[in-house]
């Protein structure tokens, strides 16, 4: 429909282009507030909506979700009902046998209001056909758990965290012996070190940060270092943990020889990491970045711009979703400080940062996994997301390469595109996006840009939102807030003080529910478009190889998959989504 | 009631019961961010609202602006308020929740949608036929009086001295000559001290609105991001001279730097740098440096300091009505449609993020004037020698300090007594804290361990709630009154290099009569309203050990008063907001 794609230079009709791009200045304004310095649409234009069938598939979900809950809760309650019974001791008229029943079950209920969301709990609330791969090692396999705490710095919900270790952090205080105990001898940490061999992940952005509390019950957090091992076995496995990003006797080095000290430390890992993943990766990273990279491409590319063809199934329904996440799940109260660690306000401030702190250059996966140390296969041979994401990016790139040569001709016209530089220009603005993103002045720097909008809408958001179902709806595995402290000299019953550590079931349930909901919603997939959505013929066989593309990419993963620890899935580009949309 | 000595919380003899009674306090004054992350009580506490006296006098400044109206243009503006004045008292003043009499002018105003535009300059003139003329009138378009404004001036607190010339802004010696004649030495100026920059970066690339907001049919408005030079000089008017002003920030062939000796276009210059004024004080410096900054010491005293606590005993007066009218501007202030989103240039969002960066960017120690001053370079007598507002405002802060101090040591006998008063420190945590005042710039590094230490944070807290504010407040009606000097509002983009440049030109550049009759109207309503005095403390103080000092501080206050009124006379014009019977003890309008 209208007239076909073209860069504004090429444009007969230059006035009306720049009469709607005015208009669109006007449609799409910008605010800076919530979260606090990012950038945010003031206001929606009901284009951006959802339509009326994603209302009723969204309520749906949440049917489905309440009939699951209740579903449990009945099995639960029957259960009681059933153990309740067996303990009646024998004898007794009908009424006396009924009121000694009535009271022991009430006292089951009235103790189920303290009980703790312990892994058996918690892993009730599964459906026993729909547990996630990782959940089934995790209860089949009690010997693994250290593996797949590690494995989820490589293919977890946040697989962006670790770092090699060319050094140990100053502060971490790890010693030979420490590595020693657990690993044993044949190795060392100075030779790990020197071969590449010493990853760590490091949380401790997070230490000190103020913490809340819900339903009377005060949350904790840490900002730990975790040190990691490539073994020369060929396992990657979790050495110590540091707790606090500070050494001495409060702050003690734990290592798998360290029983339920180190299932503590372990979980104070975890929950440090559903924070980032939360609220840095998920929020921050994928959300609201993108919210800026749409608002700017609305406003400063015509509709007729090839880019804002390109890039409008990949923000379709973002700016709806996060309307929704700001006035829902944002706001004091909401599930994401009800959950979540820290207090609202140090919430919303993580988001900030995030937000602050992206770098478009750095963030291209390549300059990422080099930046981290960690794009060596031969240090690192397994590592799911860089192997996967490593593919999918050259498949997109490989298209939107092959797509703006249709358009640009030469470098000089991407110089000379006036909306690109606007675009770009707006991205970064103080009254714009405020976002670190470079001007693109030949083909290769906009393919670039355009690519990494792609790869947001599409696997980095996957990764952070699909995976949380798999991982983070246990949680015992990620959980959202620690209810009782860290391990420390203090601790006198490492398991008593490992189990208070849970969340209470309620916020177990919250939790569970929580996750599930969001990776339910699927509106569009990549690679794939709407007959209408290009105009122009010389694009459909372009269409066409990117899918086969993804096709092929998609057996490679297949193929890794078969050989990992736990199957990698959401990379895959037939469940993938192409925007930011849940 | 009964009145409590106070004490400091280590000495108290019951710490529980104080802590409990805080706690129930702490009920009363809950944050609220949830408009546009700006800081506001929640729900406004019975004992901070507006007294009868303040809606008297609110009401007054109401009838004043009515009574001009009509006889200006034939109507009035209080149609529907009721048949008679017991009615319209009974409105105002008669239940909880009682309606400014701002509101009920403003939105008569509002319901106008008078975009005409003046046909002539006389058009803005002829606006005060039952109200006192603004003193800018007569003396606007001079040179001395573009440069006063920037030393006395409805914003004192931007102009700062420079030791060299920002990169963007290549003023040259031959530019410098054109201004200020062949004599006068560009190097000369910059070594001795003499040059001072007003910069208004802030507004670099800001998004702007129409008249009236968000109507297709709107006036659209425009407002650069100007920079200007003043050169101190003893043979200029007022000891400070105009030198040049570039409108936008990248200096360029199409954003030429122009002189005194431009003529219209000097002339449109001044009006780029007056409106981005305009803009500066109505978002960032009253709103903001004032009200929305000493909003968090009210709520952080209120909620951490015991109502028997020595220095909450000292700062209550100085926080009189500040809640209240703060409740006030987030009603009309800052909301859509409200006064910033129709008479600012900006649009609302870029409006209130300026506002917010400028709050969040401020350092408690430049609560001190004298740090200030010199941050900014102006604390140097010999190089700048008349700055009525540092030259003022350093007499009254000379008093309030010395009274601060040795009001303090009555209840601080030695540091470890500072160190030890843990509700205090909590006061400035909070604060600093994301949960509580969002301000954690405001107190970095800032500690409260020596009774010298506790002596500055009260001074500071009181200047800038009364002396500073007063600066701002009450001299606002001088020089943005008449809307034709300081336009908050502008209406006409940058000039081309090309096209000639007239008197319609600056025409052009003011805004429509609706945007002046609602400018008359905040400002007037606003200046109306005098609620107390610096110095005055009305319910007084219950430790006897007090009276002496207070009446120190008032002899003080009198002392100064005449050092200003003898300034004045050496004056190109008088100086009067910072005299002390003029000053307000709190934020209240």
């Amino acid at each position: 429909m209208g007239s076909s794609p073209c860069i504004p230079q090429h444009d007969s009709n230059s006035v009306q282009r720049a009469a709607a791009i005015a208009a669109q200045l006007r449609w799409y304004p910008y605010t800076w507030h919530r979260p606090e310095q990012v950038a945010t649409a003031y206001q929606m234009p009901k284009s951006e909506g959802f339509p009326a069938s994603a209302g009723v598939r969204f309520v749906g979900v949440q049917l489905a979700l309440k009939g699951h809950e209740l579903g449990k809760a009945l099995e639960r309650h029957l259960e009681e009902a059933r153990v309740a019974f067996a303990a009646q001791p024998g004898g007794g008229g009908l009424l006396a046998r009924g009121e000694h029943f009535l009271r022991a079950w009430r006292q089951m209920r009235a103790d189920e209001a303290n009980r703790r969301g312990t892994p058996e709990h918690c892993a009730q609330l599964f459906s026993a056909d729909a547990q996630p791969p990782l959940l089934r090692q995790y209860l089949a396999h009690p010997a693994l758990r250290d593996q797949l705490h590690a494995w989820q710095r490589l293919g977890g919900s946040n697989p962006l965290q670790l770092r090699q270790a060319t050094r140990i952090p100053d502060g971490f205080a790890v010693t030979d012996r420490d590595f020693a105990r657990a690993v044993g001898e044949g190795d060392s940490l100075e030779a790990a070190r020197r071969e590449g061999r010493l990853f760590v992940g490091d949380w401790t952005m997070l230490h000190g940060m103020p913490t809340g509390s819900v339903e009377g019950e005060r949350k904790y957090l840490y900002g730990p270092w975790a040190l990691y091992l490539q073994s020369r076995g060929g396992a990657f496995l979790p050495v110590a943990i540091q707790c606090a990003p500070m050494p001495g006797p409060r702050h003690p080095v734990y290592t798998p020889a360290d029983g339920a000290l180190w299932e503590m430390a372990k979980l104070v890992v975890q929950c440090a990491d559903t924070q980032v993943q939360a609220l840095h990766l998920h929020l921050g990273r994928c959300h609201f970045v993108m919210e800026a990279f749409t608002l700017a491409t609305q406003r400063q590319l015509a509709s007729t711009h090839p880019v804002r063809v390109l890039l409008a199934p990949s923000m379709e329904f973002t700016l709806a979703i996060n309307g929704m996440v700001r006035d829902t799940l944002m706001l004091p109260g909401g599930n994401m400080s009800t959950l979540l660690a820290p207090t609202y306000f140090q919430c919303m401030d993580l988001v900030t940062r995030s937000v602050q702190s992206f770098d478009l250059a750095a963030s291209l996966p390549t300059a990422d996994l080099a930046a981290r140390g960690v794009g060596d296969r031969d240090s690192l041979p397994v590592y799911p997301w860089r192997d996967d994401a490593l593919d999918i990016w050259t498949c997109i790139h490989d298209f939107v390469s092959a797509y703006l040569a249709l358009y640009y001709a030469s470098d000089a016209e991407v110089d000379g595109d006036v909306e690109i530089r606007a675009w770009a220009g707006d991205m970064r603005a103080q009254f714009g996006g405020r976002l670190s993103v470079p001007v693109p002045q030949t083909r290769a720097a906009l393919a670039d840009v355009v690519s990494y909008i792609m790869f947001v809408g599409g696997p980095l958001h996957s990764v952070a939102n699909d995976s949380q179902f798999d991982n983070m709806a246990f949680a015992p595995n990620m959980p959202t807030a620690l209810y009782a402290p860290a391990p420390g000299p203090d601790t006198v019953d490492a398991d008593a003080a490992l189990a208070a550590m849970y969340l209470p079931e309620s916020m177990a349930v919250l939790q569970y529910g929580f996750f599930w909901e969001q990776t339910q919603l699927k509106e569009n997939r990549i690679g794939q478009y709407r007959d209408d959505a290009f105009s122009d013929p010389r694009v459909a066989p372009l269409v066409s190889g990117f899918q086969a593309d993804l096709m092929r990419m998609e057996q490679r993963v297949q193929a890794r998959n078969s050989e990992r620890l736990l199957p990698f899935t959401w990379l895959m580009p037939s469940t993938m989504t192409a925007s930011i949309h849940a | 009631m009964s009145i409590e000595t106070p004490t400091l919380p280590q000495h108290s003899t019951d710490s529980t019961a104080r802590a409990e009674a805080l706690g129930l306090i702490r009920d009363q004054y809950q944050y609220d961010y949830s408009y546009q992350s700006l800081c506001f009580v929640k729900d406004l506490p019975k004992q901070e609202s507006f007294s009868p006296h303040y809606m008297k006098q609110a009401l007054g400044g109401m009838l004043k602006i009515s009574l001009n109206h009509a006889e200006c243009t034939g109507t009035h503006l209080l149609e529907g308020l009721g048949g008679s004045l017991e009615e319209a008292w009974a409105r105002f003043t008669g239940n909880d929740e009682a309606q400014h009499p701002q509101t009920t002018v403003l939105s008569a105003l509002r319901a106008r949608k008078n975009t005409a535009r003046a046909s002539s300059v006389a058009d803005f003139e002829d606006m005060f036929k039952a109200i006192e003329r603004p003193a800018a009138l007569p003396i606007y378009q001079q040179d001395w009086a573009f440069a006063w404004q920037r030393i006395a001036g409805a914003v004192p607190v931007l102009i700062r001295g420079i030791d060299r010339l920002p990169e963007n802004f290549p003023v040259t010696q031959a530019i410098f000559e054109r201004a200020l004649g062949s004599t006068a030495r560009l190097d000369a100026a910059l070594s001795e001290g003499r040059l001072f920059l007003c910069d208004y970066a802030m507004f670099d690339g800001i998004p702007t609105g129409s008249y009236p907001p968000n109507d297709a049919d709107g006036v659209g408005k425009f407002l650069q991001a100007p920079l200007a030079l003043f050169c101190a000089m003893p043979q200029a008017r007022g000891g400070l001279a105009p030198v040049a002003i570039q409108c936008e920030q990248r200096p360029g062939t199409g954003n030429p730097i122009v002189t005194p000796a431009d003529g219209a276009r000097w002339a449109f210059a001044k009006q780029v740098v007056q409106l981005a004024d305009a803009n500066l004080e109505g978002i960032s410096v009253h709103f903001g440096y004032c009200h929305m900054l000493i909003e968090r010491f009210v709520m952080a005293a209120r909620r951490q300091l015991s109502p028997q606590h020595p220095l909450l005993l000292l700062l209550a007066p100085h926080f009189e009505f500040t809640l209240a009218a703060n409740q006030h501007a987030a009603s009309s202030l800052v909301v859509p449609n409200g006064t910033q989103d129709r008479i600012l240039s900006p649009t609302l969002p870029a409006t209130l993020s300026v506002l917010r960066d400028a709050v969040r960017g401020i350092e408690l120690a430049e609560l001190d004037p004298t740090v200030d001053f010199a941050r900014r370079r102006t604390d140097n007598r010999d190089a700048l020698p008349c700055y009525p507002f540092r030259d003022d405002g350093l007499d009254s802060w000379a008093a309030i300090y010395q009274w601060v101090d040795s009001y303090v040591r009555l209840y601080y006998h030695d540091d470890a007594d500072a160190a030890g008063d843990l509700e205090l420190r909590a006061m400035l945590d909070e604060i600093g804290s994301l949960d509580g005042g969002q301000l954690p710039r405001l107190i970095q590094g800032e500690r409260t361990d020596t009774v010298s230490r506790v002596v500055d944070l009260a001074a500071r807290v009181i200047y800038r709630a009364s002396t500073y504010h007063a600066a701002i407040n009450y001299n606002w009606w001088d020089w943005m009154g008449f809307v034709p000097n300081m336009p908050s509002v502008g209406c006409r983009g940058p000039l081309t290099p090309s096209e000639a440049v007239n008197d319609d030109t600056l025409l052009e550049l003011l805004p429509p009569m609706g945007v002046a009759w609602e400018t008359i109207a905040q400002i007037y309503g606003v200046n109306s309203i005098w609620a107390n005095t610096l110095g005055e403390y009305r319910e007084g103080f219950a430790d006897p050990r007090v009276a002496p000092h207070l009446a120190s501080f008032q002899q003080a206050l009198a002392g100064v008063d005449r050092t200003i009124q003898a300034r004045n006379r050496e004056r190109p014009i008088a100086y009067n907001v910072l005299r002390p019977p003029f000053i307000t003890a709190s934020i209240n309008s």
